[in-house]
């Protein structure tokens, strides 16, 4: 428990713990003391000279983002003394800027903006022009750069180097011609460049993704939780009436940070055409309202009794999973409405073994973390970014096969191209140093790793915790929904369905130990789709339903170290949308009628 | 209630003529002042300056109108008249943005001109046109093309007048 001290700001008592960054502070109290370079993610540089306060003992004005909250301290932030050197900073800042705000992304969200009103002065006092800079210049996929804009606070830079852990970003030059740019071939190349645009406290980095798309003031911020990979990082989805912009990271330290991956914000699927909703009728495919479609698969569904039966995988919520389950003990209870988990063997006596990772806050209190199977930073790049932070555990990463980062992603990951069941049998890793272990879902859904790993970790002298990287979606959610009966695929091939349906399937993941798949889903004579990525049994499905996006979702998952995470839709568009789970549950009086 | 009205006419009034012949003089005035009836519409109205008409984009000295699509006259208009789709232009270094579709409801338009007082750019001015009928709501949207044309056509007609005059 951190220690409470009292001290005084702008001439209140305030009660604080030791050591909270004065701007953090200034921002819980509501009263925020202007600044660039800070952020509490990356950390204090002191370059931007825009947080200046006064300090009772100090001779000068001292820059807020140093200081940490201390006993008996009295700092005042709204002297005539402070704003003066404020206006003067902002001055000096606005000589070179361009004031083109109107055609800026960054208009109408911009802390320089803001600042400006605040304390800038109303003209200039230059004879001279403007320096003129590069425009609409490219960084990289996901980043534009203009230099005109920049204030060379270097929060990009340090971002690159502190966070990402990959030197891609430079100052180069001095004085009014300092220009952020890039080393080598002149793009940067890490997971994680759309957070550049975020920390840009002015519009000199800009996303690609949102360009010239949107002015922030049209668009309704929905606060939800990425659906990318299965650590369902917080995030906020942005719409301008039924479209999504763009998405944005929201603080969490728990998952993310600060921060979200390039997959995470520009990787949402775009919304799929007219023909959502297809139901066949002689023959022919023929394209419906949702009503009308959804009507007809509860028919279908009814229709058949105990022959009708339900496969869903994980791209759905755990309200969807429990209906689900409902509904098939109403048809056949005898049947698991599941796809069969290999991995929930491994995870459950994880848990039992009280190894289990609570959260990603505390990365910084192991020594080394061993992660095996996959690049993290591919499979689950917020975890990458999070064990490559300062102060992070040393890494050694055991996985064949592709590898997104260049060996220089931080100096500290040890890179192993050896099969991890092997290398985890021969090196055990024993030790009294506190250890993670990070497992890829692939590896015990593929049955290579047993439990006996779990007995030998549990028997480390150290403190060791286990997280395990599940595939797919709603993984977690779904193990949590039990075993439920015998596999459907006995009953298709024992001839037992005549109708089925195929509920937020990945087959990538959920149908991946199935041989042929196609064929035996197929047996079941009449299917109703409705699942991403198999458009094999589009032509042969009797409705297809609409293949919904994570950011389209309302409901909740569990991510795949235990925590509960809120998918929110947009409220308009969910209210107007009938849910899935309505239908199911529709469906289901329907069933008991 | 009955309200009892004393009738407080004289016997001259009663006959009425006197009030009749003032009225045809001041009829035989009025016929020889000049006309203040316009003979709409094959006369029409020249509008004092500082009128609020119907908005038009202006276009710039380069060929491109002037508009950056800021969307700040979008966002001010009170009866959402203006739809702004944003573009992007690479042609030129230093313009980077303009409207991809700029579409004003000309039946909703209140010719209040806050836009022309939003616009930081002057590319959006109210005209002196006062005319609005048309035989559709839809013939009422202006596209981008229009507004600038007609920008075009009252400035070519402004200086006609101007010559004539």
């Amino acid at each position: 428990m951190p220690e409470k001290i009292h001290m005084k700001f702008n001439g209140r008592d305030v009660e604080a713990e030791a050591g909270t960054p004065l701007i953090d502070l200034s921002q819980e109290l509501g009263e925020e003391i202007p600044h660039f370079c800070y952020h509490p993610g990356i950390g204090v540089d002191g370059n931007c000279r825009l947080c200046l306060v006064e300090l009772e003992g100090a001779p000068k004005l001292v820059p807020a983002c140093t200081l940490k909250a201390g006993d008996g301290m009295e700092v005042r932030s709204n002297t005539e003394k402070v704003v003066k050197a404020r206006q003067g900073v902002l001055e000096f800042l606005l000589i070179n800027h361009p004031l083109d705000c109107p055609i800026c992304d960054k208009g109408g969200e911009c802390p320089l903006q803001d600042y400006t009103r605040m304390h800038g002065s109303g003209h200039s006092r230059m004879g001279d022009g403007k320096n003129l800079g590069k425009k609409h210049h490219s960084l990289g996929e996901h980043i534009m750069f203009d230099s005109e804009r920049c204030v060379t606070c270097t929060r990009c830079v340090r971002f690159m180097s502190d966070v990402a852990g990959r030197d891609e970003l430079f100052v180069r030059h001095r004085g009014d011609r300092a220009m952020i740019s890039v080393f080598q071939d002149g793009s940067i190349t890490s997971g994680f460049t759309g957070n550049l645009a975020d920390i840009c406290p002015v519009g000199a980095l800009t996303s690609k993704g949102f360009r010239f798309e949107a002015r922030p003031w049209e668009l309704k911020k929905v606060e939800t939780a990425c659906g990318e990979c299965s650590l369902h990082c917080a995030a906020s989805s942005w719409w301008k009436k039924d479209e999504i912009k763009r998405m944005t990271p929201d603080m969490d330290h728990a998952v993310n940070a600060w921060w979200i991956c390039d997959r995470g914000r520009y990787e949402y699927p775009e919304a799929d055409g007219d023909s959502q909703y297809l139901v066949r009728r002689q023959g022919e495919s023929v394209s419906v309202s949702a009503a009308e479609a959804r009507a007809r698969a509860a028919e279908l569904m009814a229709a058949a009794g105990s022959g009708a039966a339900i496969l869903a995988g994980s791209r759905a919520t755990n309200e969807e999973l429990s209906a689900i389950a409902n509904l098939q003990s109403e048809l056949n209870g005898k049947l698991s409405p599941f796809v069969s988990l290999p991995e929930r063997k491994f995870v459950e006596a994880v848990s039992a073994a009280g190894l289990e990772l609570e959260d990603l806050s505390a990365l910084g209190d192991f020594d080394r973390a061993v992660v095996l199977g996959a690049d993290p930073e591919l499979s689950h790049p917020i975890f990458g970014l999070r064990l490559a932070a300062p102060g992070g555990p040393a890494v050694t990463l055991v996985h064949q096969g592709e590898g997104a980062v260049p060996s220089d992603f931080t100096r500290k990951w040890e890179r192993v191209n050896e099969d991890p069941v092997a290398w985890v049998s021969e090196d055990a890793k024993p030790g009294d140093e506190s250890m993670l272990v990070a497992i890829h879902g692939e590896l015990l859904r593929s049955g290579g790793l047993g439990t006996d790993l779990i007995d030998r970790l549990k028997a480390r002298p150290g403190k060791t915790r286990v997280i395990v990287l599940l595939e797919g979606f709603n993984r977690r959610g779904l193990m949590a929904q039990g075993e439920k009966g015998s596999s459907i695929f006995d009953a298709l091939d024992a001839g037992e369905v005549n109708t089925l349906l195929l509920f937020g399937l990945d087959p990538d993941v959920d149908l991946a130990g199935v041989e042929e798949w196609e064929e035996k889903l197929s047996k079941a004579g009449r299917i109703i789709l409705q699942s991403h990525g198999m458009e094999a049994l589009e032509s042969s499905a009797e409705v297809v339903l609409e293949r919904r996006r994570a950011v389209d979702l309302e409901g909740k998952v569990t991510n795949t170290f235990g925590l509960d995470r809120t998918l929110r839709s947009w409220q308009p568009l969910a209210g107007l949308r009938q849910q899935d789970l309505d239908w199911l549950s529709a469906i289901r009086e329907e069933v008991a009628s | 209630m009955i309200v009892e009205r004393p009738d407080r006419k004289n016997l001259f009034e009663r006959f009425y003529l006197p009030a009749i012949f003032g009225g045809l003089g001041i009829t035989l005035k009025n016929m020889f002042h000049k006309s203040v009836v316009l003979s709409y519409p094959e006369t029409k109205w020249t509008v004092p300056s500082g009128y609020r008409g119907l908005p038009r984009l202006v276009m710039g000295e380069d060929g491109i109108e002037k508009c950056v699509a800021c969307k700040l006259c979008e966002v001010v208009c009170p009866p959402r008249a203006i739809t702004i789709k944003i573009g992007e232009f690479r042609d030129q270094e230093m313009r980077e943005r303009v409207p991809e579709e700029f579409d004003i409801d000309m039946g909703r338009c209140i010719n209040c001109s806050y836009c022309e007082e939003a616009c930081p750019k002057e590319a959006i001015v109210m005209s002196d046109v006062y005319e609005t009928a048309a035989y559709s709501r839809e013939a009422l949207i202006f596209d981008k093309e229009k507004l600038l044309s007609d920008y075009e056509q009252l400035k070519v007609e402004a200086a006609r007048k101007a010559a004539g005059e």
